[in-house]
């Protein structure tokens, strides 16, 4: 892995860690060795938080929208 | 109203960045003005039934805008905006951070990025967000969640009515 990715084992291993700690990859043991998997799930999780901010962006916008209009009808 | 507007709305989740773009049915000065003065960005930055409230803005290279989002039943969220760049109708520059009443900073904040442009009485506003922490976007969410639940129950009074 540290090959293909151009980085020192250390590095590896840190971002796994990392990762494993986001629940974005799910560890499987065999024996001596871990097979790390994506969690999509999580992902998923996380695009629908971030949807949350999205639309509160939208929400101040439809208001930016109206506020305008009101503002050219009175000119 | 605004079905041929275009909203756009990216998350670089690596490069914490946030990209957003959006089109107003309105001249430049008009929207320019919408984001640079008080007294119109208090009367749309918080979505309803929160409101903004701003104490001062000096809206100058080196100024600051002192500001609450504040919720129906009274809680303050504050932030200081600190105007890093000014290019009139154009281009601003940010760095925006929480902060208590006293406008002390919880740093680290955020850089923000505005840039307007106008074509055919369409201004296209680009909104860029450096050094978003996933920490704060969460504190916004705390903020908006009332705002937003308040504003579907809006929705539904409004259907119903």
């Amino acid at each position: 892995m540290a090959e293909k990715f151009d980085m020192t084992r250390q590095a590896v291993s840190k971002h796994i860690k990392v990762l494993h700690e986001c629940e974005l990859i799910k560890p499987e043991y065999s024996g001596r060795e871990i097979y790390y998997h994506f969690n999509a799930k999580k992902m998923q999780e996380f695009d629908h938080w971030l949807a949350q901010f999205r639309q509160n962006w939208e929400t101040q916008f439809n208001q930016l929208d109206q506020l305008l209009t009101t503002i050219k009808e009175q000119k | 109203m605004n079905d041929n507007l275009l909203f756009d709305f990216n998350v670089d989740k690596t490069a914490k960045t946030v990209y957003i773009t959006r089109e107003f049915n309105a001249t430049l000065a008009l929207v320019w003005d919408a984001f640079t003065k008080a007294e119109l960005l208090d009367q749309w930055v918080a979505p309803a039934p929160m409101r903004a409230k701003t104490k001062y803005m000096d809206f100058e290279v080196g100024g600051r805008r002192f500001y609450a989002m504040i919720s129906p039943d009274g809680q303050e969220r504050w932030s200081v905006q600190e105007f890093t760049a000014i290019t009139p109708k154009t281009n601003f520059k940010m760095y925006n951070a929480f902060s208590d009443k006293d406008e002390n900073r919880e740093l680290p904040g955020s850089d923000w990025d505005y840039n307007f442009s106008e074509e055919n009485g369409v201004t296209k506003v680009h909104i860029t967000i450096y050094n978003e922490s996933f920490e704060r976007l969460e504190k916004l969410l705390e903020g908006f969640k009332i705002g937003f639940t308040m504003t579907l129950k809006n929705l539904e009074d409004l259907l119903a009515s």
